[in-house]
């Protein structure tokens, strides 16, 4: 590896982290990019991270870089290892011209697939090609037989759960992300994902709006009790808690028991509005830190004004 | 470890290797009279113990915290890039290529329409061939700094 | 019987540290590292499932195992029952096993079954790197070695170690402190495995496996039953483990438990 640069802490989400990493390729992978070097040798945490710098190279645009860290990539493990196949099918698919190569893309990888039936990354690759060709039925499909033969996939739930709910289906959705959370239940990102779908689902017209309401406050309440200071958390809390506040959903004493009754809600949506407002007042301070969290800055803000002024 | 912390654990290092020495030199002049090792010896080697500790301790990281919340609390002020859990929502294995690319080619050029004042929205229309021109540049030339 | 009170002393030649004692212990770590990588060499990785049915079957069991231990952190009450007798009802009618007409049968002759081959293979090789060694440095010792006092150890000992710690000495009065050249061996080869620990790195099994698995799906190869387990036996097994739990929800009562611990600042 070339010169020291840190390339640990890289939020995939975060477009300006990504550009500065793609920017350091040519620093990372020395002054010969186009050439893979001879040794082998190097620890699995180089490589994540050379896997890193690829996606990144992707995203903006770099072909060559990317292309010099898959050449080393597959130097090192072979081109036939079932991860480098995927990121290789993730480079076509980047420098595709057209819709016609997509579907060469498509051809190939049903092609691997006949050959080795259970080569994840490529049966990955081929759920997220369907679906960016606008075929959502098919990619629900094809994912629903990669998590048949391997049902510990987390992520695949996931995906699985935004693919539904990209349809419309909400309860399936709300499947997907309850099995995703069975393997790994301490996810508190998850349980706020879920706490938000089950809040969307609530407002449909034909669904018990009550019982899913009040699952989605538990959601988020989990996530909260998993994470101190998680934005998302409280903002997701307040929503949910005015909204079975307004709706008259929350009965001084509820039959159900499980159902939290309207005091605690209460008490729940001034703890949500006042942690929200210290976190709010902490991040704004220190502005460029945040740069990849500012839009959800913006929101929690806006929704703070919605309640002061209200 | 501080420069402070090295120099207490070297002295107490230096200590106890002195009391190891003496000890052995004591058994070989004593060894057939069968004398008890003196008290001061066995003082040094306690005295020496407890210093280097101290030391150690001085040296010793920051604490880091136990309770899953505290943890994970500290990830999210941190930006929440080192979140264990990221690669569900990420979800790296169905990243649609193509959808990746324009949001980061849109910050970028409106990075550098910031500095140098140069009004770069039509490029926002993206083809491949702009795709490639841009890669280019991006090697070629630097952002602004982060700070 | 040694006299009680008076210390025995035996004048050792320092040759015998120099051309017994510190031989020996060389010797072994050599042959310690040799034999790691000698395993890391002949080691085979746990070969993927080659369909789609039989990936089913290694993780069905898991996903059985992830429903009873992690429902309570997720799951209410109703959904918990639709997926357990969905679980409960796939086990026992045997959905998830790699082939369901199969099932009942006695499972196949290791010896017949190339899969049952390879795992017998395996455990072969692992005996043979262990007993080939260690046969050849035992006659080693036995030959040049034995019958030599080599060290004292510097605190007293029951007589119960004397069998221990001197094989090979015959002298019933020899207090218990003193090792013989043989013992040396054993006591090596029982306790180096801190010493392999610290030179190889903590998991010296195979650091160089661990990364190659790193890049090729670590959940894909994962293979929770041993070769000639019968899975069909494992699924009842789960189904019953899943039918008698007792299903608790922690999210119950969240909301209250949140208000508790955090928000007592207001």
């Amino acid at each position: 590896m070339g010169a020291p640069v840190d390339v640990r802490e890289i939020n995939g989400s975060d477009l300006i982290s990504a550009l500065h990493l793609a920017q350091q390729a040519p620093a990372i992978l020395g002054p010969n990019p186009t050439k893979a070097t001879t040794s082998t040798t190097g620890t699995a945490e180089e490589y994540s991270q050379l896997e890193q710098l690829f996606l990144a190279c992707l995203r903006t645009g770099d072909d060559q870089s990317a292309q010099a860290c898959l050449d080393r990539l597959s130097h090192r493990f072979g081109p036939a290892n079932e991860r480098v196949m995927g990121l290789c099918g993730l480079y076509q698919e980047a420098t595709a011209k057209d819709r016609a190569a997509l579907e060469k893309c498509l051809e190939e990888y049903e092609k691997i697939l006949s050959e080795s039936p259970v080569n994840v990354p490529i049966m990955k690759r081929r759920v997220a090609l369907l679906r960016s060709l606008d075929r959502p039925t098919d990619a629900i499909a094809a994912l629903i037989q990669l998590l048949d033969a391997l049902p510990t996939d987390a992520e695949a739930w996931c995906e699985l759960a935004d693919l539904y709910q990209s349809q419309g289906l909400g309860s399936q959705a709300i499947f997907s992300l309850e099995e995703a959370l069975l393997i790994a239940p301490n996810a508190w990102n998850i349980h706020a994902r879920l706490g938000e779908l089950l809040y969307v689902s609530s407002s449909a017209p034909d669904s018990d709006a009550s019982r899913l309401g009040s699952k989605s406050v538990q959601h988020f309440c989990r996530s909260i009790e998993l994470c101190d200071d998680y934005l998302r958390g409280f903002y997701g809390l307040i929503l949910a808690t005015s909204r079975m506040l307004e709706n008259g959903h929350a009965d001084e004493r509820p039959s159900d028991p499980t159902v939290a009754p309207k005091k605690t809600l209460d008490q729940l949506k001034g703890f949500g509005l006042q942690r929200l407002r210290e976190i709010v007042e902490s991040r704004s301070v220190d502005d460029q830190h945040w740069a990849s969290s500012r839009s959800e800055l913006i929101a929690a803000k806006e929704l703070l004004n919605r309640f002061t002024s209200s | 470890m501080s420069f402070l912390s090295k120099l207490v654990t070297l002295f107490g290092l230096v200590l106890l290797t002195h009391a190891g020495y003496s000890a052995h030199e004591h058994t070989v002049l004593f060894n057939n009279t069968r004398l008890a090792l003196p008290h001061d010896i066995i003082v040094e080697t306690l005295v020496a113990v407890v210093i280097v500790s101290i030391g150690l301790v001085l040296g010793a990281d920051k604490l880091k915290p136990i309770s899953w919340r505290d943890w994970a609390g500290q990830i999210e002020r941190d930006g929440g890039a080192r979140n264990p859990y990221l690669g569900l929502e990420e979800r790296y294995g169905f990243w649609d290529i193509r959808a990746q690319v324009e949001p980061v080619l849109a910050m970028a050029l409106r990075l550098c329409s910031r500095v140098s004042g140069i009004v770069v929205e039509h490029a926002l229309t993206i083809s491949q061939a702009k795709r490639k021109e841009f890669g280019d540049w991006m090697r070629g030339q630097d952002l602004p700094a982060k700070q | 019987m040694a006299v009680q009170g008076v210390e025995q002393t035996i004048l050792r030649d320092p040759a015998l540290f120099y051309w017994i004692l510190f031989p020996i212990s060389v010797v072994m770590i050599l042959t310690g590292i040799l034999r790691h990588y000698a395993t890391v060499l002949m080691n085979t990785p746990p070969k993927s499932p080659s369909t789609l049915a039989e990936s089913r079957e290694r993780h069905a069991l898991l996903r059985g195992v992830n429903l009873r231990n992690h429902a309570a952190a997720v799951l209410d009450q109703e959904s918990f029952e639709a997926r357990r007798n969905y679980m409960v009802a796939g086990f026992r009618s045997g959905a998830f096993l790699k082939d369901p007409n199969n099932r009942g049968q006695p499972p196949a002759n290791p010896m017949t079954d190339p899969q049952g081959m390879e795992a017998m293979m395996g455990m072969l090789k692992g005996n043979m790197m262990m007993m080939i060694p260690q046969t050849l440095i035992m006659s080693w010792i036995n030959a040049f070695f034995s019958g030599f006092v080599i060290l004292k150890l510097p605190f007293p000992l029951t007589i119960r170690f004397k069998s221990m710690l001197q094989s090979g000495v015959m002298t019933r009065d020899l207090d218990v402190k003193w090792v013989s050249s043989l013992s040396w061996y054993f006591l090596n080869l029982m306790g180096l495995q801190s010493v392999f620990g610290f030179i190889l790195g903590s998991d010296n099994a195979a650091s160089q496996m661990a990364q190659q698995m790193g890049m090729a799906n670590p959940a894909a190869m994962m293979n929770p039953m041993q070769p000639g387990q019968d899975p069909d036996k494992l699924f009842t097994s789960e189904a019953e483990n899943l039918e008698v739990m007792e299903h608790f929800c922690i999210l119950d009562g969240v909301e209250e438990r949140v208000l508790r611990n955090f928000a007592q600042i207001n």
